[in-house]
């Protein structure tokens, strides 16, 4: 639970950073895109290349971007690997029923990486943005109901206040001998509704007070709401709209 | 300002509740738990709609639907977990929630946000995100985002209570500033006398219904506190004296030992905390106390000793075993708010989960069981009673004696006295005696020292310096 990324923003000053939302959210939608519709190596090339370039941008270390990942990167691999075993070509490792060929190989590392590009951007995206600035995107620039935008960062902000409860109610309970590390499957499930119980127990009357917090704040989940910082498109932002409109007509050329 | 004529409390039957309060008053609601303290302050802002025509808040009748948005813009509500009604990213975002809400226009919403800032002494902090700033901090954003609404009233259901007494201070200021400055009508549920004695008049609701008010004009609130204190304060002494069980054997190993203990925490926001080289002794059958502001590595020296965390370098050693190692039961943890714990259908599975857990005999767990009951002073009636329908106080006292139960040599404590009223803190402290006149050695981590005064042998602060945490013994109290 302590490693999660989504809504974990990191404050940096980068141009990453500044760009308008709304063109970053973009990106992202045509970045993801490309990685799917991706056919060649050279297109996964190019396309890595920008993420890298991205990433360098982003002064985040890059340490700390692919250290989130590593997770998510080896279930990729198990997934994508699959591929090696069911492709036709030349057998290039041959163990009982199961066999690698060079083409199956190739196509798994291809697979690999276009997953792997897709996961990162995504990860870039939101260490980049401010959960705030991401309802904002959402509602102005694709015109989502201010209601639905707040649901979803309220549910952003959520997790690390239950993942907080989560480790104190572990605790106790540890503490009165539960055990939920040991056992066979059956019983850590069954142990596991002593942590369960008290856990939904907090995420309820928790959600219940933010409610109300929010009610007498005066939040009606109106459209009349004023906002503080509206957003405004910069030269920047028009800039990273050519760009964009530019790799997807690498992309393109590169397919054709 | 605030009207009430035969307001009927929500779970009570008759409604008798009437009350007066004028513009600019401060008003403290005090009284034990499960009153209807909460309730009659989420009647003022319409969370529980009170019938038509007994409630007035600025002349509008609460118990009308079409009234609530005109109040909430008239009465802001500071509740107790700031981490529960900060919503936004940084400090300055998260002002501006109320008054976007309200459709006020942006330049204005700057200037709110500027005047806020300034009173509650946070213009540095306008740019800093939420999760980078201390407890008390969030506590004065939060009522910054009251303050920006401009409201007439101000409502604190004990929101002072989660803070430390220097965040305490620093919040009564800004609030008594904003009275005097704006006319502000102040209204707050407390039972801390330093509160208190801040009041106009002290309303002392029972029973769904105010029982006694207390004016400052002829001494009546200073009276009051004081058999306030009369009541906390006056132990059992002759358990103290009479029948506490010197410890025979205190030799080197006993106790709890931090044998230069290391320790580095990467939190959340990737900062790192550090301690170095802590050495430490709990000497047995002490009761020693720990405080310190929030984020001064109290929860990370409580991890230690129960063996949750593991130190870098040194070790935490408990009567000479490694505190990972120890045995079941040997320590027990009384969390924050422990009823939060309860999990099971019934009090007397929840009481005996730990002892099952043990391995003891049925017979055994059977006797521990009404042990733990005893000293908790819960009444045996309520054994086979569903958890759910226990008041809060009952529930308190049974995640206590689900604690108990394992007769723990040690006992650690957070925070105990949170959201008790002054009946559970006299009722907590005669438990903290009575264990301790059982041999038992008992960590209370908290920030109500007050609360404890005259029942603890040693007082440790925590404190931080950079990144580095330390801790001074307070002689003083001795």
């Amino acid at each position: 639970m302590a490693d999660i990324t989504i809504g974990r923003y990191y404050e940096k000053n980068s141009i990453i950073h500044e760009i308008d939302v709304r063109v970053k959210l973009a990106f992202i939608i045509v970045y993801i895109t490309l990685c799917l519709v991706s056919v060649n190596w050279l297109m996964t090339g190019f396309l890595g290349l920008i993420l890298m370039n991205l990433i360098l941008l982003c002064r985040i270390s890059p340490k700390a971007i692919l250290k989130s990942i590593k997770n998510t990167a080896i279930i990729i691999f198990i997934g994508s690997f699959i591929n090696a075993f069911t492709s036709d070509g030349r057998v290039i490792l041959d163990c009982y029923i199961l066999q690698i060929t060079d083409t199956g190989l190739n196509k798994a590392a291809f697979v690999f990486f276009k997953l792997i590009f897709i996961t990162l951007s995504s990860v870039l995206f939101v260490y980049t943005t401010k959960p705030m600035e991401i309802l904002k995107g959402l509602k102005t620039g694709f015109n989502i109901k201010s209601e639905y935008a707040m649901i979803i960062t309220i549910a952003i902000r959520f997790i690390p206040i239950l993942s907080e409860e989560l480790r104190r109610i572990r605790m106790a309970q540890k503490m009165r001998g539960l055990e939920l590390e040991k056992g066979k499957a059956v019983k850590r499930l069954k142990s596991s509704v002593a942590v369960i119980i008290p856990l939904f127990q907090a995420a309820i009357s928790r959600s219940e007070i933010m409610a109300d917090a929010m009610d007498v704040r005066c939040y009606t989940g109106g459209e009349e709401r004023t906002e503080l910082y509206p957003l405004k498109y910069r030269k920047s932002d028009y800039m990273a709209f050519i760009i964009i409109m530019l790799m997807v007509g690498v992309c393109i050329t590169i397919m054709i | 300002m605030i009207k009430a004529k035969g307001l009927k409390m929500k779970y009570f039957d008759d409604g008798d509740f009437t009350c007066h309060i004028k513009k600019g008053e401060i008003i403290a609601i005090t009284g034990p738990n499960g009153a209807g303290k909460t309730t009659f302050a989420k009647y003022l802002v319409r969370l529980i709609s009170p019938e038509e025509n007994c409630l007035y808040v600025s002349g509008l009748d609460v118990g009308k639907a079409e009234n609530e948005y005109e109040i909430r813009k008239k009465t802001g509500f500071l509740f107790q977990n700031p981490e529960n009604q900060l919503f936004c990213d940084t400090v300055e975002e998260d002002v501006a929630f109320g008054p976007q809400n309200i459709g006020i226009p942006r330049e204005e919403i700057a200037v709110r946000i500027s005047e806020a800032l300034a009173d509650t002494g946070l213009e540095l902090l306008r740019k800093r995100r939420i999760e980078n700033l201390s407890g008390g901090e969030k506590q004065r954003a939060a009522l910054a985002g009251v303050l920006a609404m401009k409201p007439e009233c101000i409502i604190m259901d004990e929101s002072l209570a989660m803070l430390d007494s220097e965040a305490r201070r620093n919040l009564i200021k800004v609030l008594m500033e904003d009275n005097e400055k704006y006319n502000t009508t102040i209204i707050m549920i407390t039972h801390r006398k330093e509160e208190l004695l801040l009041a106009d008049r002290i309303f002392l609701i029972d029973k769904g219904k105010i029982e006694r008010v207390y004016e400052k004009n002829n001494g009546e609130i200073e009276r009051y506190t004081e058999s306030l204190d009369k009541k906390i304060y006056s132990d059992n002494n002759e358990i103290i004296i009479d029948n506490i069980k010197k410890t025979e054997v205190n030799d080197e190993k006993s106790g709890i030992i931090f044998n230069k203990v290391s320790f580095c925490h990467l939190d959340v926001t990737y900062d790192t905390w550090k301690m170095t080289d802590i050495s430490l002794k709990i000497n047995q059958g002490e009761i020693t106390m720990i405080t310190g502001k929030l984020g001064t590595g109290k929860t990370t020296v409580t991890e230690l000793i129960c063996g949750i965390l593991k130190p870098v370098s040194g070790g935490v050693y408990i009567d000479g075993t490694e505190a990972e190692k120890i045995y079941l039961g040997k320590t027990g943890y009384v969390g924050q708010f422990p009823e939060r714990q309860l999990f099971a259908e019934t009090v007397y599975d929840d009481i005996i989960f730990g002892p099952k857990n043990m391995g003891l005999s049925d017979d055994e767990v059977k006797i521990r069981c009404r042990y733990a009951m005893e000293l908790t002073g819960l009444d045996e009636k309520l054994l086979c009673r569903n958890i759910r329908t226990l008041s809060g106080g009952e529930k308190r006292r049974v995640a206590m004696a689900g604690i108990l139960a394992m007769k723990p040599d040690y006992i650690i404590l957070d925070e105990p006295a949170a959201g008790l009223d002054i009946e559970g803190i006299a009722g907590l402290r005669k438990l903290l005696i009575l264990l301790k006149s059982k041999g038992v050695t008992i960590i209370v981590v908290t920030h109500d020292e007050e609360y404890f005064r005259g029942c603890y042998d040693r007082k440790l602060i925590f404190k931080k310096r950079e990144n580095e945490f330390y801790y001074e013994e307070d002689k003083t109290c001795q």
